[in-house]
Order: C-alpha cells, then sequence, then structure tokens
C-alpha cells in the first residue's frame, strides 16, 4: 500500500517538475517584451510648483518634483497652505510619436478670512495637445491681467512632459 | 536392598510391557506367575487397568474429530476479516523493490537539479536585463545601482493586469507639497492652464476652459 502510494507520488512528481520548463522560456521572452514596451512608452513628468507675486513677478518660493509615469495614468500633485489646498491631476496620453494630449483637472479650495471664513471651491478640467518638453503652466487660482493686486501671491504649476528613455 | 528394589523396577516395567502387548511368550507366562503371587503387583495391575480403560473412553471418534474440525472452522470464520479472493485493481498491492524506488528518487533528484540549473540563466539574463546600462535596462524595476536592490518579480501572465492595477492606484503616484505657513491666497480669476510665452514673459495665451460648478 505504501509503496503503491510512493511511487504514484514519485510519478507526479517528474511530471510536475517537467511541465513548466517549456512554457516558461516563452514567457519570459513575452515579459521581456512587454517590459521594453512599457519602459519606451513610460513618460518624465516634471512640474515646477511656485508662488510668484502678480505685480512684482518675481518668485518668492518654488519647488521642482519629477514623476514617472506612463500613457493614461495621472499623476497628482497637492498643495497644502494656510488657507489652501490644491489638488491637481494631470493625465498624458500619447497621440503620435512627439504629441501627447494632457488632461489636466485641478480642484481649489480657499478658505476667505475676510469673508468669515468662507471656503470657495472650484473645479476645472482642461484638455491640451503640447509636444514633448513644451511646457505650461496650470494656475489653480487663475489671474487677473488687467488689475494687479499688489501684495496678493499665486500659485503657478509650471509642467513639461518629456519621454522617460530620452 | 540395592538388589530387591532393582528387581521390583525388573517387575514393573515387565508388567507395562505385558500391558502394552511387547512381551515374548515366555515373558508373558513370567508375568501371569508373578501376578498370581504377588498382591502388590496385582495392585499396581489393577490399576493400571483402570488408567487405561478412562484414556479409552476419553478418546475421540474419527467421526467426533471431523465434526470437531468443522467448529473450529466455522468459530474462526465468524470471528476473523477474511479478505475477498478478488480486489479491485487500485486495491491490489505492488510489490516495488528497493533498488527500483532508489533508482527513481535518484532520478527525481536528478531532474530536479536540471531543472533547477536551467532556471539560473534565466534568472542571471533577468539581473543582467536589469542592469542600468543594458539597453533593456528597468532603473525602475531594480535599483542595483544603489546599495539597497529591489526586484519585483512579475507573472508573465498578468503583465497586463499588473498594468491595469498600476493605474488604478490613483493614490501611490500623489505628491503632497507644503506651501509657506505665512502665504495666503485669494481666487484672482478662474483656474486656467496656459502656454507661456518665454519671450515675452506678461503675455499670456489665454485657453478657454470648462468650468464645472463651483
Amino acid at each position: 500500500m505504501k509503496l503503491r502510494f510512493l511511487a504514484a507520488a514519485l510519478i507526479m512528481i517528474t511530471s510536475a517538475a517537467l511541465a513548466p520548463v517549456h512554457g516558461q522560456a516563452a514567457e519570459l521572452d513575452h515579459l521581456a517584451d512587454s517590459l521594453d514596451a512599457l519602459i519606451s512608452g513610460a513618460l518624465r513628468v516634471n512640474i515646477q510648483a511656485r508662488i510668484v507675486e502678480p505685480g512684482q513677478g518675481g518668485e518668492v518660493w518654488t519647488m521642482d518634483l519629477t514623476r514617472v509615469t506612463i500613457g493614461g495614468r495621472s499623476v497628482r500633485v497637492r498643495l497644502e497652505g494656510a488657507n489652501i489646498i490644491v489638488i491637481a491631476d494631470f493625465t498624458p496620453y500619447w497621440e503620435s510619436e512627439d504629441e501627447l494630449l494632457l488632461v489636466a483637472q485641478g480642484q481649489t479650495w480657499v478658505t476667505d478670512d475676510t469673508a468669515g471664513g468662507e471656503t470657495i471651491h472650484r473645479t476645472s478640467f482642461t484638455t491640451m495637445p503640447i509636444r514633448l518638453g513644451e511646457p505650461l503652466v496650470f494656475l489653480p487660482l487663475g489671474t487677473d491681467l488687467d488689475n494687479d493686486q499688489l501684495g496678493l501671491l499665486n500659485i503657478e504649476l509650471e509642467i513639461n512632459v518629456e519621454r522617460y528613455q530620452s | 536392598m540395592f538388589s530387591s528394589v532393582n528387581k521390583e523396577v525388573m517387575r514393573r516395567q515387565l508388567l507395562s510391557a505385558y500391558l502394552d502387548g511387547e512381551t515374548t511368550t515366555a515373558e508373558a507366562q513370567q508375568v501371569q506367575s508373578l501376578l498370581s503371587h504377588n498382591p502388590e503387583l496385582q495392585s499396581f495391575h489393577g490399576q493400571v487397568m483402570q488408567f487405561q480403560r478412562a484414556v479409552q473412553r476419553s478418546l475421540l471418534s474419527d467421526s467426533d474429530v471431523d465434526a470437531a474440525q468443522e467448529r473450529v472452522r466455522l468459530q474462526v470464520n465468524r470471528t476473523m476479516r477474511v479478505r475477498p479472493l478478488e480486489l479491485a485493481w487500485w486495491q491490489r498491492s505492488l510489490s516495488v523493490p528497493v533498488p527500483f524506488v532508489s533508482v527513481a528518487a535518484a532520478v527525481v533528484l536528478l531532474l530536479a537539479a536540471v531543472v533547477a540549473f536551467q532556471m539560473v540563466p534565466a534568472a542571471e539574463q533577468a539581473a543582467v536585463a536589469a542592469a542600468p546600462d543594458s539597453p533593456r535596462g528597468l532603473p525602475s524595476f531594480a535599483l542595483s545601482d544603489r546599495p539597497v536592490n529591489v526586484q519585483v518579480t512579475v507573472d508573465p501572465s498578468q503583465t497586463e493586469e499588473l498594468l491595469r492595477w498600476l493605474n488604478a492606484q490613483s493614490e501611490a503616484h500623489q505628491v503632497t507639497v507644503q506651501l509657506p505657513e505665512q502665504a495666503r491666497f485669494q481666487f484672482q480669476g478662474e483656474p486656467v492652464m496656459i502656454r507661456p510665452d518665454r519671450s515675452h514673459p506678461q503675455e499670456f495665451e489665454i485657453v478657454p476652459l470648462e468650468d464645472i460648478g463651483e
């Protein structure tokens, strides 16, 4: 009885050992090709967040960050301040070899101290074709070119998208 | 004294032979003569005869033996489990000689070693592919140029599922930036995305937006 089971177990082990050998080589090649395609289509999103004074045009604060993503996968930047929260999502999509379609969604919450602490929320959604390396600037608080209010700070997010392997 | 004891022993032996029918004619006459003149020998003769008759009465006949054998066989069949003569093929025992088992085990170990050695070159190729200088480099997956070496193992059949999962992890790629505490902000207009003109930094190309509620 015991010998019968031992023989059956030996046969099963031998079969199991032989089965994946042949399939694994083909699967590894497929994985390598898939990862090559993944890397070749990867994108580097460079974001510079800065605080400027519109009247004087100078930067009072800046920060650079970079994220790697792939087409269709968004990069989210969250800015938190004393009376402000900005959440900006940037999603690049491949249009052609050197062109992208950038989808940007921004949400801004601002607590207005002059209005009794009321919180104002604004959201925006935009789609813009860009070239690789072309900069764009997202202004979550908008801009008032006609009426420069001295002393008011503004937030700018400059984005440019490059190929990850360049 | 020895001779009298010896004679008595000889007489008893002669009597036993007489009772067993193993004496000659002359010895039988001698025993009969002794029995007629020796009361002790007569008593002994009587005891032996009684014992023989008792033994003969207790002996079983041939028919009694056959009946007893049948009773024993029936009792044995009732108390013991009898294996059926016809066994299913999966119930039959397989006699495997020990040398065969040893050879089979050696073959299995050899196959396992072959498989392991085949997998080692594949692992080395993956490590080479993960090197940052390789044209097929995977810096995002293997940080071999840093002290910490991290490798992600992906089942080839689930690469597409992995990519879908990565896309779904919206929180994984969020970066939080803390603005200066003393900075206060107000809305100055509608949120806008523009292409800056570097030669005229004060001039902007305004691209209409779709404002979705407030």
